[in-house]
């Protein structure tokens, strides 16, 4: 990873954040640089420049979620934005107001960036063409968390250094999963191998549809055979009411990590997972709570991240 | 620029929204739109809200049609609140189709007594056939591209399936059954070797279908969100060699309005369906020789016209200089349409053939 610097907003070659899919290595590389200077200043808010200062910040959240959007609120609040918060639960959406027309009554208001999140994935794609706003997206449906993709990449390179080469499992749920989606594409234009894992019925049922560096193991053993880093993903309950998933018991018998199992992984493997962690199923509580778990500096990280993307695509004072 | 004659095209079931759904369409706005594309006679899809399932629906959607630009063929639903509808009544009342709609019922003995009844009756039957359990949750063609883009798929194994519980039935009970919007490889493989059997079936696929492939989804556009779905390109080859070697019978437009304030939304959300009845012509023409293979007048007849009319049971079609369209080959914006909704892809594009005129009567009359 390049080093720290805090990169001139604008210097992206994308104006909004949508997804990963696509997005340059060097605008990679900017971000993870511009969240490295500050990470190292977030005990030491005031000396970060205040690039969004001025301007209005919209987190409009039609799903719940409460860790991304403190994520997202300490990150804006971070830098000096002015914060609207709108809640699905709570709002004319609940009243049947079509998603266009609560996109432009939000407008109406002049929010310089719109922070999404939605149970449908397009929706932030949706919203770059409704409104002017700079739209970052914090989660579409089974598409794309791009930020959380990026901080699960960022956190990696604090340990590893450059990726190139290295090769990371993803185990769980991915078919239904968004932050697979976004790991997938940042570690793919970074080089890094990915293996997939999991039960059938929640795999990709088409892993080549994103590219060769992807590649879906047959065992649990073959999955962390030699990997730098293990990232897991939740089990949501209501894959089993689907019929996807005999049960979680069976789950944390066949691929849940614990300490026995991560030995496969190369000493010293970085275990990773986005939050929050059913403890017993997909990780064993010695593993969460392990040396090589990253789980709660991801956390930390992701503050950074998001500072930085705010910072890259939407600030405006960035001297120093 | 020059001229092109056609013979009256047919459509087999367009959907109108009237009755219960007269936002997206009525049966005169889409008996118009049929006009100006060039077709004479539509036979509308009946699952409509309340649905046309016994013959004094019949006899009102006949009496709506009337005075309209375009004639009707009537469809009434095959099934009436989870039993056979009244075919024979249905019958006498003028429809000459019953519709099981866009997937199989989930109850095979239904499915049966369907198909038997029907084969007494005289009626045909329709149905694209979609297995109702693969169906439920997807909302584009199960492959990369829903997959890059976090989208739940039908798969096509969906019309596989179907049609591996279909046909035998129809073997078995000597129906006669035409089989809507094709849309996989294997189901026009399927359709091929249900022929060769001697099964008493027949095909359409919808010109979409034969236009695109799942990629055209783009970035999330609602526009192309189908049902069936947009599918691989391999899919899309399959279909192209069935409607060449006569596999399949007609193109059909596929029509599904849906009022923009119902479409425009979450990709998810919004109902499946594009307008096609004013474009299908023109785009598939204007695509010969570039994203299409090249085919002729003649073919085009066949598939808009002639096909269609053997599947109704028809007499053959008038000469074009009798009944039927002109068009010219010039460029055209689409902008103006005569469809209540704006569900159509080619909205804004340019196409390089237009209608000009309709003949009726032996006489060139104003298109609509």
């Amino acid at each position: 990873m390049s080093e720290a610097f805090l990169h001139e907003s604008g210097c992206l070659s994308i104006r909004h954040l949508v997804g990963l899919e696509g997005v340059p290595r060097e605008d990679l590389e900017r971000i993870f640089a511009t969240a490295a200077w500050l990470r190292e200043r977030l005990d030491r808010v005031h000396e970060i420049p205040k690039s969004l200062a001025g301007t209005t910040v919209v987190n409009m959240f039609f799903e719940n979620s409460t860790r991304t959007r403190l994520s997202f609120e300490t990150a804006e609040r971070g830098i000096g934005a002015s914060i609207l918060n709108f809640s699905a639960a709570v709002s004319s959406t609940a009243k049947g107001e079509t998603l266009r027309d609560t996109a432009r009554n939000i407008q109406a208001l002049g929010p310089t960036v719109t922070v999404v999140r939605h149970a449908s994935a397009g929706v932030p794609g949706f919203l770059t063409r409704e409104t002017d706003a700079i739209v970052l997206n914090a989660g579409d449906g089974a598409h794309e968390h791009p930020t959380q993709g990026l901080l699960n990449a960022f956190t990696m390179m604090r340990h590893l250094g450059d990726l190139a080469g290295r090769s990371v499992a993803i185990i769980g749920d991915i078919r239904h999963s968004r932050v697979a989606r976004s790991d997938i594409w940042c570690l793919g234009t970074l080089g890094v191998k990915v293996r997939l894992y999991g039960p059938t019925t929640l795999l990709p049922r088409d892993p080549s549809a994103f590219g060769p560096w992807v590649s879906v193991a047959k065992s649990l053993d073959e999955a962390l055979e030699g990997v730098d880093a293990v990232m897991l993903l939740r089990i949501q309950h209501e894959r089993q009411s689907a019929g996807l998933l005999p049960s979680l018991r069976e789950y944390r018998d066949a691929f849940g990590i614990d300490e026995l199992r991560l030995q496969r992984a190369n000493p010293g493997a970085l275990v990773l997972h986005p939050g929050p962690i059913n403890r017993g199923v997909e990780v064993s509580s010695q593993v969460a709570d392990g040396a090589q778990s990253v789980i709660l500096e991801q956390v930390r990280n992701g503050v950074a991240i998001r500072m930085a993307a705010l910072h890259l695509l939407a600030g405006k004072n960035t001297h120093v | 620029m020059s001229e092109l004659q056609l013979p009256g095209f047919v459509d087999l079931a367009p959907w109108f929204g009237e009755p219960g759904y007269e936002q997206s369409e009525t049966v005169a706005s889409g008996l118009l739109s049929a006009a100006r594309g060039g077709y004479v006679l539509v036979a509308p899809d009946p699952h409509t809200k309340p649905v046309i399932d016994n013959d004094a629906q019949v006899a009102q959607l006949l009496f709506r049609s009337r005075g309209c630009a375009c004639g009707v063929v009537a469809i009434a639903a095959a099934t009436r609140e989870g039993d056979i509808s009244e075919m024979g009544l249905i019958l006498k009342s003028g429809a000459r189709i019953a519709s099981l709609g866009d997937r199989l019922p989930k109850d095979t003995v239904l499915l049966r007594s369907v198909l038997e009844y029907a084969a007494q009756t005289g009626l045909t039957i329709f149905v694209h056939p979609c297995d109702p359990w693969l169906y439920e949750k997807g909302v584009v063609h199960e492959g990369a591209v829903a997959e890059r883009m976090g989208l739940s798929g039908i798969p096509a194994i969906a019309e596989e399936i179907a049609l591996g519980k279909l046909l035998p039935l129809v073997r078995l009970t000597g129906a006669r059954v035409h089989l809507s919007c094709i849309s996989s490889e294997r189901g026009a493989v399927m359709v091929r070797d249900a022929k060769e059997q001697g099964l008493n079936v027949t095909a359409d696929v919808s010109f979409r279908h034969l236009l695109a492939n799942e990629s055209a989804i783009g970035d999330y556009d609602v526009n192309q969100k189908l049902f069936p779905p947009l599918r691989s390109e391999i899919d899309r080859k399959a279909l192209w060699s069935g409607v060449l070697d006569g596999t399949i019978d007609a193109v059909a437009s596929n029509h599904r309005p849906v009022a923009p304030e119902e479409k425009e939304r979450e990709f998810d959300r919004s109902p499946a369906g594009a307008i096609g009845l004013e474009t299908c012509f023109a785009a598939l023409w204007s695509a010969r020789g570039k994203t299409v293979p090249e085919f002729t007048l003649a073919q085009a007849s066949e598939w808009l016209c002639h096909g269609p009319r053997r599947v109704l049971g028809l007499p053959p079609a008038p000469p074009c200089d009798e009944e039927g369209s002109v068009w010219v080959e010039e460029p055209w914006t689409v902008e103006s349409l005569a469809s209540h909704s704006r569900n159509c892809p080619e909205f804004g594009q340019e196409l390089s053939v237009h209608i000009a005129a309709l003949v009726r009567g032996g006489r060139r009359v104003s298109v609509p």
